[in-house]
Protein backbone atom coordinates (compact mmCIF):
# COMPACT_ATOMS: atom_id res chain seq x y z
CA UNK A 1 0.00 0.00 0.00
CA UNK A 2 1.65 3.67 -0.51
CA UNK A 3 2.60 4.92 2.26
CA UNK A 4 0.01 7.69 2.06
CA UNK A 5 -3.10 5.80 1.04
CA UNK A 6 -2.68 3.87 4.39
CA UNK A 7 -3.41 7.43 6.15
CA UNK A 8 -6.60 8.16 4.49
CA UNK A 9 -9.70 7.73 6.28
CA UNK A 10 -13.02 7.45 4.75
CA UNK A 11 -15.81 7.49 6.51
CA UNK A 12 -17.87 5.57 4.17
CA UNK A 13 -17.39 2.96 1.38
CA UNK A 14 -20.14 3.45 -0.87
CA UNK A 15 -23.10 5.97 -1.13
CA UNK A 16 -24.28 9.21 -2.92
CA UNK A 17 -21.16 11.25 -1.07
CA UNK A 18 -18.47 9.06 -1.60
CA UNK A 19 -16.93 10.51 -4.43
CA UNK A 20 -16.36 13.91 -2.64
CA UNK A 21 -15.64 12.25 0.46
CA UNK A 22 -12.67 10.45 -1.76
CA UNK A 23 -11.77 13.95 -2.88
CA UNK A 24 -11.82 15.84 0.71
CA UNK A 25 -9.06 12.93 1.70
CA UNK A 26 -7.29 13.24 -1.21
CA UNK A 27 -6.99 17.04 -0.21
CA UNK A 28 -6.38 16.64 2.83
CA UNK A 29 -3.57 14.39 2.01
CA UNK A 30 -1.71 17.00 0.14
CA UNK A 31 -2.59 19.69 2.60
CA UNK A 32 -0.72 18.05 5.06
CA UNK A 33 1.92 16.87 2.75
CA UNK A 34 1.64 13.22 2.64
CA UNK A 35 1.53 13.81 -1.24
CA UNK A 36 3.87 16.65 -2.46
CA UNK A 37 3.11 18.99 -5.30
CA UNK A 38 4.41 17.92 -8.44
CA UNK A 39 4.07 14.15 -7.57
CA UNK A 40 2.66 11.25 -9.47
CA UNK A 41 -0.72 9.25 -8.00
CA UNK A 42 -0.66 6.26 -8.26
CA UNK A 43 -2.59 4.50 -11.36
CA UNK A 44 -6.14 4.65 -11.04
CA UNK A 45 -6.96 1.20 -10.72
CA UNK A 46 -4.43 0.61 -8.49
CA UNK A 47 -5.22 3.62 -6.02
CA UNK A 48 -8.94 2.90 -5.87
CA UNK A 49 -8.05 -0.51 -4.67
CA UNK A 50 -6.02 0.56 -2.11
CA UNK A 51 -8.57 2.98 -1.03
CA UNK A 52 -10.94 0.21 -1.28
CA UNK A 53 -13.56 2.26 -3.72
CA UNK A 54 -14.78 1.35 -7.08
CA UNK A 55 -12.67 3.26 -10.26
CA UNK A 56 -15.75 4.82 -11.04
CA UNK A 57 -16.06 6.87 -7.69
CA UNK A 58 -12.46 7.30 -7.68
CA UNK A 59 -12.69 8.75 -11.24
CA UNK A 60 -15.23 11.21 -10.16
CA UNK A 61 -13.30 12.19 -7.28
CA UNK A 62 -10.12 13.00 -9.34
CA UNK A 63 -13.05 15.10 -11.65
CA UNK A 64 -13.96 16.97 -8.66
CA UNK A 65 -10.28 17.96 -7.81
CA UNK A 66 -8.85 18.48 -11.73
CA UNK A 67 -12.25 21.05 -11.52
CA UNK A 68 -10.72 22.44 -8.66
CA UNK A 69 -6.89 22.71 -9.91
CA UNK A 70 -5.22 20.42 -7.23
CA UNK A 71 -4.64 17.86 -9.62
CA UNK A 72 -3.56 18.38 -13.56
CA UNK A 73 -3.68 15.09 -15.73
CA UNK A 74 -0.91 14.88 -18.20
CA UNK A 75 -1.05 12.03 -21.93
CA UNK A 76 1.11 10.12 -23.33
CA UNK A 77 4.55 8.84 -21.71
CA UNK A 78 4.98 9.92 -18.32
CA UNK A 79 1.78 10.75 -18.39
CA UNK A 80 -0.88 10.35 -15.41
CA UNK A 81 -2.61 12.63 -12.57
CA UNK A 82 -0.14 14.78 -10.88
CA UNK A 83 -0.25 17.37 -7.86
CA UNK A 84 -0.77 20.46 -9.54
CA UNK A 85 2.91 22.40 -9.30
CA UNK A 86 1.22 26.10 -8.28
CA UNK A 87 4.23 28.56 -9.24
CA UNK A 88 6.17 28.79 -6.30
CA UNK A 89 5.88 32.60 -5.52
CA UNK A 90 2.87 32.72 -5.13
CA UNK A 91 2.40 29.05 -3.76
CA UNK A 92 2.89 30.75 0.12
CA UNK A 93 0.09 32.80 -0.59
CA UNK A 94 -2.07 30.98 -2.28
CA UNK A 95 -1.72 28.06 0.41
CA UNK A 96 -2.57 30.61 3.28
CA UNK A 97 -5.23 31.93 1.77
CA UNK A 98 -6.89 28.94 1.37
CA UNK A 99 -6.15 28.68 5.40
CA UNK A 100 -7.34 31.48 6.25
CA UNK A 101 -10.99 31.16 4.70
CA UNK A 102 -11.11 27.82 5.70
CA UNK A 103 -10.21 29.32 9.34
CA UNK A 104 -12.90 31.65 9.16
CA UNK A 105 -15.42 29.01 7.50
CA UNK A 106 -14.77 26.42 10.82
CA UNK A 107 -16.35 27.63 14.56
CA UNK A 108 -14.46 27.81 17.75
CA UNK A 109 -15.86 25.29 18.94
CA UNK A 110 -14.78 23.08 16.10
CA UNK A 111 -11.38 24.18 16.96
CA UNK A 112 -11.61 23.59 20.41
CA UNK A 113 -12.38 20.17 19.54
CA UNK A 114 -9.66 19.19 16.94
CA UNK A 115 -7.59 20.62 19.92
CA UNK A 116 -9.37 18.45 22.58
CA UNK A 117 -8.48 15.28 20.48
CA UNK A 118 -5.14 16.36 19.61
CA UNK A 119 -4.11 17.21 23.12
CA UNK A 120 -5.25 13.95 24.48
CA UNK A 121 -4.05 11.90 21.83
CA UNK A 122 -0.56 13.59 21.17
CA UNK A 123 -0.41 13.93 25.35
CA UNK A 124 -1.50 10.58 26.15
CA UNK A 125 1.35 9.57 23.54
CA UNK A 126 4.08 11.77 24.57
CA UNK A 127 3.58 10.20 28.46
CA UNK A 128 3.90 6.30 26.88
CA UNK A 129 6.92 7.73 24.77
CA UNK A 130 8.32 9.04 28.43
CA UNK A 131 7.75 5.66 30.13
CA UNK A 132 9.03 3.25 26.77
CA UNK A 133 12.46 5.47 25.62
CA UNK A 134 15.39 4.27 25.37
CA UNK A 135 18.92 6.09 24.50
CA UNK A 136 18.68 5.68 20.80
CA UNK A 137 14.60 6.71 20.53
CA UNK A 138 15.60 9.82 22.14
CA UNK A 139 18.49 10.48 20.00
CA UNK A 140 15.99 10.34 16.95
CA UNK A 141 13.73 12.81 18.78
CA UNK A 142 16.81 15.13 18.85
CA UNK A 143 17.55 15.23 15.04
CA UNK A 144 14.34 15.70 14.38
CA UNK A 145 13.94 18.49 16.80
CA UNK A 146 17.01 19.67 14.98
CA UNK A 147 15.95 19.52 11.40
CA UNK A 148 13.00 21.80 12.45
CA UNK A 149 15.95 24.50 14.09
CA UNK A 150 17.46 24.68 10.87
CA UNK A 151 13.90 25.09 8.69
CA UNK A 152 14.47 27.80 6.60
CA UNK A 153 10.25 27.96 5.53
CA UNK A 154 6.58 27.78 7.17
CA UNK A 155 6.71 24.69 5.37
CA UNK A 156 9.75 23.23 5.99
CA UNK A 157 9.12 23.43 10.00
CA UNK A 158 5.32 22.75 9.79
CA UNK A 159 6.43 19.26 8.20
CA UNK A 160 9.12 18.94 10.55
CA UNK A 161 6.82 19.57 13.88
CA UNK A 162 4.74 16.39 12.49
CA UNK A 163 7.49 14.73 11.87
CA UNK A 164 8.60 15.33 15.40
CA UNK A 165 5.31 14.21 16.72
CA UNK A 166 5.13 11.23 14.51
CA UNK A 167 8.18 10.04 16.52
CA UNK A 168 5.97 10.34 19.64
CA UNK A 169 3.82 6.95 18.37
CA UNK A 170 7.09 5.36 16.87
CA UNK A 171 8.56 5.66 20.22
CA UNK A 172 5.74 4.23 22.27
CA UNK A 173 5.63 1.31 19.59
CA UNK A 174 1.89 2.49 18.80
CA UNK A 175 0.50 1.70 15.35
CA UNK A 176 -2.71 3.09 16.22
CA UNK A 177 -1.90 6.09 17.80
CA UNK A 178 1.13 6.78 15.24
CA UNK A 179 -1.67 6.91 12.56
CA UNK A 180 -4.28 9.09 14.71
CA UNK A 181 -1.18 11.34 15.14
CA UNK A 182 -1.10 11.79 11.77
CA UNK A 183 -4.31 12.81 11.50
CA UNK A 184 -5.24 15.26 14.45
CA UNK A 185 -2.07 16.84 14.43
CA UNK A 186 -1.39 17.48 10.65
CA UNK A 187 -4.62 18.49 11.09
CA UNK A 188 -4.00 21.34 13.57
CA UNK A 189 -0.55 21.54 12.32
CA UNK A 190 -1.27 22.42 8.82
CA UNK A 191 -3.62 25.02 9.92
CA UNK A 192 -1.74 26.64 12.47
CA UNK A 193 1.74 27.07 10.06
CA UNK A 194 -0.21 28.08 7.30
CA UNK A 195 -2.06 30.87 8.54
CA UNK A 196 1.32 32.45 10.21
CA UNK A 197 1.35 30.69 13.77
CA UNK A 198 5.28 30.46 12.73
CA UNK A 199 5.49 34.09 13.01
CA UNK A 200 5.12 34.09 17.45
CA UNK A 201 4.99 30.17 18.15
CA UNK A 202 7.92 29.35 16.20
CA UNK A 203 10.38 29.49 19.27
CA UNK A 204 7.86 28.35 21.85
CA UNK A 205 7.32 25.49 19.81
CA UNK A 206 11.25 24.84 19.56
CA UNK A 207 11.26 25.75 23.69
CA UNK A 208 8.33 22.87 23.86
CA UNK A 209 10.54 20.37 21.52
CA UNK A 210 13.30 20.82 24.41
CA UNK A 211 10.96 20.43 27.41
CA UNK A 212 9.69 17.73 25.77
CA UNK A 213 13.02 15.73 24.54
CA UNK A 214 13.75 16.29 28.65
CA UNK A 215 10.92 14.88 29.94
CA UNK A 216 11.22 11.72 27.55
CA UNK A 217 14.80 11.03 28.31
CA UNK A 218 14.43 11.49 31.87
CA UNK A 219 11.34 8.96 31.58
CA UNK A 220 9.23 11.60 32.71
CA UNK A 221 5.44 10.76 31.39
CA UNK A 222 3.84 13.59 33.60
CA UNK A 223 5.83 16.19 32.34
CA UNK A 224 5.81 14.72 28.81
CA UNK A 225 2.21 14.40 28.67
CA UNK A 226 1.73 18.38 30.30
CA UNK A 227 4.08 20.13 28.24
CA UNK A 228 2.37 18.51 25.02
CA UNK A 229 -0.99 19.69 26.47
CA UNK A 230 -0.07 23.25 27.06
CA UNK A 231 2.06 23.33 23.34
CA UNK A 232 -1.30 22.11 22.00
CA UNK A 233 -3.43 24.77 24.14
CA UNK A 234 -1.50 27.76 23.16
CA UNK A 235 -2.08 26.83 19.23
CA UNK A 236 -5.42 26.30 19.93
CA UNK A 237 -5.66 29.66 21.78
CA UNK A 238 -4.10 31.20 18.51
CA UNK A 239 -6.26 29.51 16.49
CA UNK A 240 -9.74 30.78 17.88
CA UNK A 241 -8.52 34.53 18.32
CA UNK A 242 -7.26 34.09 14.59
CA UNK A 243 -10.86 32.68 13.64
CA UNK A 244 -12.87 35.18 15.66
CA UNK A 245 -10.70 37.90 14.37
CA UNK A 246 -12.16 36.76 11.11
CA UNK A 247 -15.48 36.55 11.45
CA UNK A 248 -16.27 39.37 13.63
CA UNK A 249 -13.50 42.34 12.35
CA UNK A 250 -13.73 40.87 8.94
CA UNK A 251 -9.73 41.27 8.36
CA UNK A 252 -7.26 40.02 10.99
CA UNK B 1 11.36 -22.43 39.42
CA UNK B 2 11.32 -25.79 39.08
CA UNK B 3 13.63 -27.92 36.60
CA UNK B 4 10.38 -29.10 34.00
CA UNK B 5 9.25 -25.48 34.00
CA UNK B 6 12.83 -24.48 33.29
CA UNK B 7 13.44 -27.28 30.54
CA UNK B 8 9.71 -26.35 28.77
CA UNK B 9 11.22 -22.55 28.98
CA UNK B 10 14.43 -23.68 27.11
CA UNK B 11 12.51 -25.71 24.47
CA UNK B 12 10.14 -22.65 23.92
CA UNK B 13 13.17 -20.44 23.53
CA UNK B 14 14.79 -23.11 20.44
CA UNK B 15 11.50 -22.98 19.14
CA UNK B 16 11.48 -19.41 18.43
CA UNK B 17 15.37 -19.99 17.24
CA UNK B 18 14.04 -22.30 15.09
CA UNK B 19 11.46 -20.58 13.36
CA UNK B 20 13.51 -17.30 12.67
CA UNK B 21 16.68 -19.67 11.84
CA UNK B 22 14.01 -21.07 9.17
CA UNK B 23 13.43 -18.01 7.49
CA UNK B 24 16.94 -16.28 7.89
CA UNK B 25 18.42 -19.73 6.20
CA UNK B 26 15.62 -19.47 3.35
CA UNK B 27 16.74 -15.90 2.76
CA UNK B 28 20.40 -17.18 2.48
CA UNK B 29 19.21 -19.45 -0.06
CA UNK B 30 17.10 -16.91 -1.84
CA UNK B 31 20.05 -14.32 -1.89
CA UNK B 32 22.20 -16.69 -3.91
CA UNK B 33 19.39 -16.78 -6.08
CA UNK B 34 19.01 -13.23 -7.19
CA UNK B 35 23.05 -12.83 -6.85
CA UNK B 36 22.45 -15.40 -9.83
CA UNK B 37 19.78 -13.79 -11.25
CA UNK B 38 21.47 -10.65 -11.87
CA UNK B 39 24.90 -11.48 -12.50
CA UNK B 40 24.47 -11.42 -16.43
CA UNK B 41 22.90 -7.27 -16.28
CA UNK B 42 24.79 -5.17 -17.39
CA UNK B 43 25.87 -2.61 -14.94
CA UNK B 44 25.23 -0.22 -13.54
CA UNK B 45 21.68 -1.83 -12.78
CA UNK B 46 18.52 -0.66 -13.26
CA UNK B 47 15.28 -0.87 -11.61
CA UNK B 48 14.08 -3.18 -14.65
CA UNK B 49 16.54 -5.28 -13.40
CA UNK B 50 15.54 -5.42 -9.91
CA UNK B 51 11.89 -6.45 -10.89
CA UNK B 52 13.22 -9.82 -12.28
CA UNK B 53 14.19 -10.87 -8.33
CA UNK B 54 9.96 -10.65 -7.80
CA UNK B 55 9.41 -14.61 -8.14
CA UNK B 56 12.40 -15.04 -5.82
CA UNK B 57 11.03 -12.64 -3.07
CA UNK B 58 7.42 -13.94 -3.60
CA UNK B 59 8.66 -17.86 -2.85
CA UNK B 60 9.92 -16.75 0.28
CA UNK B 61 6.87 -15.58 1.20
CA UNK B 62 4.79 -18.38 0.03
CA UNK B 63 6.84 -20.52 2.03
CA UNK B 64 6.62 -18.51 5.37
CA UNK B 65 2.91 -17.93 5.02
CA UNK B 66 1.10 -17.47 8.71
CA UNK B 67 4.35 -16.01 9.91
CA UNK B 68 6.35 -13.51 7.42
CA UNK B 69 4.04 -11.05 5.79
CA UNK B 70 6.50 -8.50 3.66
CA UNK B 71 9.62 -9.94 1.51
CA UNK B 72 11.68 -7.58 -0.46
CA UNK B 73 15.03 -6.39 -1.65
CA UNK B 74 16.52 -3.17 -0.07
CA UNK B 75 18.25 -1.68 -2.52
CA UNK B 76 22.12 0.17 -1.05
CA UNK B 77 22.83 3.88 -2.08
CA UNK B 78 23.05 4.53 -5.53
CA UNK B 79 23.39 1.14 -6.45
CA UNK B 80 20.73 1.71 -9.15
CA UNK B 81 21.54 4.04 -12.54
CA UNK B 82 18.16 5.04 -12.50
CA UNK B 83 17.02 5.35 -8.73
CA UNK B 84 19.23 6.70 -5.78
CA UNK B 85 17.31 4.16 -3.58
CA UNK B 86 14.86 1.49 -3.93
CA UNK B 87 12.76 -1.19 -2.47
CA UNK B 88 11.37 -4.22 -4.04
CA UNK B 89 8.67 -4.86 -1.30
CA UNK B 90 6.23 -7.36 -1.40
CA UNK B 91 3.43 -7.98 0.90
CA UNK B 92 0.93 -10.94 1.93
CA UNK B 93 -1.34 -11.02 5.05
CA UNK B 94 -3.82 -13.29 5.52
CA UNK B 95 -3.85 -15.18 2.13
CA UNK B 96 -4.42 -12.00 -0.05
CA UNK B 97 -1.84 -12.42 -3.28
CA UNK B 98 1.41 -10.52 -2.93
CA UNK B 99 1.11 -6.60 -4.09
CA UNK B 100 3.99 -4.72 -4.35
CA UNK B 101 4.45 -2.03 -1.73
CA UNK B 102 4.99 1.57 -2.69
CA UNK B 103 7.21 3.12 -0.11
CA UNK B 104 7.77 7.05 0.11
CA UNK B 105 11.53 7.62 -0.95
CA UNK B 106 11.47 11.22 -1.60
CA UNK B 107 13.42 13.08 0.97
CA UNK B 108 11.31 15.88 0.42
CA UNK B 109 8.51 14.09 1.61
CA UNK B 110 6.95 14.58 4.97
CA UNK B 111 6.42 10.83 4.87
CA UNK B 112 9.32 9.88 3.81
CA UNK B 113 10.92 6.35 4.48
CA UNK B 114 14.96 6.55 4.93
CA UNK B 115 15.40 2.69 5.30
CA UNK B 116 19.37 3.18 4.68
CA UNK B 117 19.24 4.68 8.43
CA UNK B 118 16.96 2.21 9.73
CA UNK B 119 18.67 -0.38 11.76
CA UNK B 120 17.35 -3.70 9.86
CA UNK B 121 19.00 -1.99 7.00
CA UNK B 122 22.31 -0.77 8.45
CA UNK B 123 23.01 -3.32 10.30
CA UNK B 124 23.23 -6.57 8.08
CA UNK B 125 24.35 -3.79 5.43
CA UNK B 126 27.54 -2.89 8.07
CA UNK B 127 28.33 -5.86 10.26
CA UNK B 128 27.76 -8.23 7.05
CA UNK B 129 25.80 -10.61 9.37
CA UNK B 130 22.52 -11.54 9.42
CA UNK B 131 20.21 -9.53 11.78
CA UNK B 132 17.12 -9.94 13.60
CA UNK B 133 15.70 -6.12 14.49
CA UNK B 134 12.92 -4.82 17.01
CA UNK B 135 10.31 -4.85 17.80
CA UNK B 136 9.98 -1.59 16.14
CA UNK B 137 6.94 0.58 15.26
CA UNK B 138 7.48 0.94 11.53
CA UNK B 139 6.16 4.33 10.65
CA UNK B 140 5.97 4.46 6.08
CA UNK B 141 7.37 1.09 6.21
CA UNK B 142 4.72 -1.56 7.23
CA UNK B 143 2.82 1.26 9.91
CA UNK B 144 2.81 -2.20 12.35
CA UNK B 145 4.65 -3.56 15.58
CA UNK B 146 7.35 -4.97 13.71
CA UNK B 147 10.47 -7.42 13.22
CA UNK B 148 12.60 -7.23 10.94
CA UNK B 149 14.67 -10.40 10.00
CA UNK B 150 17.54 -9.26 7.34
CA UNK B 151 21.06 -10.42 5.71
CA UNK B 152 23.15 -8.11 3.20
CA UNK B 153 23.57 -9.28 -0.11
CA UNK B 154 26.68 -8.27 -1.12
CA UNK B 155 27.56 -8.08 -4.94
CA UNK B 156 30.46 -8.02 -6.97
CA UNK B 157 30.06 -4.30 -7.81
CA UNK B 158 31.28 -3.26 -4.22
CA UNK B 159 27.23 -2.49 -3.10
CA UNK B 160 25.39 -4.19 -0.15
CA UNK B 161 21.65 -4.29 -0.57
CA UNK B 162 19.81 -5.84 2.35
CA UNK B 163 17.33 -8.40 1.84
CA UNK B 164 15.08 -8.68 4.47
CA UNK B 165 11.21 -10.40 5.75
CA UNK B 166 9.00 -8.77 8.04
CA UNK B 167 6.96 -10.66 10.85
CA UNK B 168 4.72 -9.03 12.82
CA UNK B 169 5.14 -9.00 16.42
CA UNK B 170 1.68 -11.08 17.00
CA UNK B 171 3.13 -13.55 14.99
CA UNK B 172 6.20 -14.02 17.88
CA UNK B 173 3.70 -13.81 20.45
CA UNK B 174 1.78 -16.87 18.88
CA UNK B 175 4.79 -18.78 18.89
CA UNK B 176 5.41 -18.11 22.20
CA UNK B 177 2.15 -18.40 23.91
CA UNK B 178 1.27 -21.76 21.84
CA UNK B 179 4.57 -23.28 23.13
CA UNK B 180 4.12 -22.38 26.65
CA UNK B 181 0.75 -23.68 27.16
CA UNK B 182 1.51 -26.07 29.76
CA UNK B 183 4.60 -24.72 30.74
CA UNK B 184 5.14 -21.15 33.41
CA UNK B 185 2.77 -19.00 33.08
CA UNK B 186 4.44 -15.18 33.80
CA UNK B 187 7.14 -16.13 30.93
CA UNK B 188 8.84 -13.15 29.01
CA UNK B 189 10.76 -12.42 25.60
CA UNK B 190 13.05 -9.82 26.01
CA UNK B 191 14.92 -7.96 23.14
CA UNK B 192 18.50 -6.39 23.57
CA UNK B 193 16.86 -3.49 25.44
CA UNK B 194 15.05 -4.94 27.53
CA UNK B 195 12.14 -4.17 26.26
CA UNK B 196 9.17 -6.72 26.00
CA UNK B 197 8.62 -8.71 23.10
CA UNK B 198 5.88 -11.28 23.88
CA UNK B 199 5.00 -12.47 27.66
CA UNK B 200 2.27 -15.42 28.73
CA UNK B 201 1.21 -12.62 31.48
CA UNK B 202 -1.23 -9.44 31.65
CA UNK B 203 1.75 -7.70 33.96
CA UNK B 204 4.25 -7.03 30.74
CA UNK B 205 3.18 -5.98 27.63
CA UNK B 206 4.84 -6.00 24.49
CA UNK B 207 6.67 -3.04 23.40
CA UNK B 208 7.16 -1.88 27.01
CA UNK B 209 10.16 -1.89 29.05
CA UNK B 210 10.20 -4.72 31.84
CA UNK B 211 10.35 -3.25 34.97
CA UNK B 212 11.85 -5.43 37.63
CA UNK B 213 9.48 -4.85 40.59
CA UNK B 214 11.94 -5.97 43.92
CA UNK B 215 8.50 -8.24 44.67
CA UNK B 216 9.29 -10.40 41.64
CA UNK B 217 11.94 -13.16 41.34
CA UNK B 218 13.45 -13.99 37.72
CA UNK B 219 14.62 -17.08 36.68
CA UNK B 220 17.98 -17.70 34.71
CA UNK B 221 17.24 -15.73 31.50
CA UNK B 222 17.74 -18.14 28.60
CA UNK B 223 19.43 -16.56 25.41
CA UNK B 224 17.86 -17.72 22.17
CA UNK B 225 21.48 -17.32 20.52
CA UNK B 226 22.21 -17.19 16.91
CA UNK B 227 21.65 -13.79 15.30
CA UNK B 228 18.95 -13.25 18.13
CA UNK B 229 19.82 -10.98 20.63
CA UNK B 230 16.57 -12.09 22.34
CA UNK B 231 16.38 -13.89 26.27
CA UNK B 232 13.63 -15.26 27.55
CA UNK B 233 13.39 -15.61 31.29
CA UNK B 234 10.24 -16.70 33.62
CA UNK B 235 8.89 -14.59 36.90
CA UNK B 236 9.15 -16.49 40.05
CA UNK B 237 5.43 -16.16 41.06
Amino acid sequence: MSSFAAYLRLDATDGPGLPQNVARQLETAIAVGLLSRGDRLPPESELAAELGVSTGTLRQALETLRQRGVIETRRGRGGGSFVRNASAPLSGTALSETALKELRERSADSLRDLGDACAAVVGGTAYLAAQRAVHDDVERLRRLAEQFRAGETADDRRRADSRFHIELGVIAHSARLTQGIVHLHDELASLFWTVGGEAGQHPVTESAHTALIAAIAGNDADTARSVVMRDVEGRVQYLIDLHLDLVLRGEP
Amino acid sequence: MNDGDLSSLRRCADGIRARVDRVLDDLCSARADVVRMLAPARRPLHRADIAQVQPILLAVLDRHRGFVQGVGLALDDGHLDDAERWLEWWRSEDDTPARFVRHELDPEHHHYYDYVAKEWFARPRWTGRPAVTGPFLDFAGTNEHTVTLAVPVVGDDGFVDVLGADVAVEGVERLLVESLRLGPADAVLLDENDRVVASTSARWWSGTLLRRDPGTGWSEEIALGGDLRWRLTAAQC
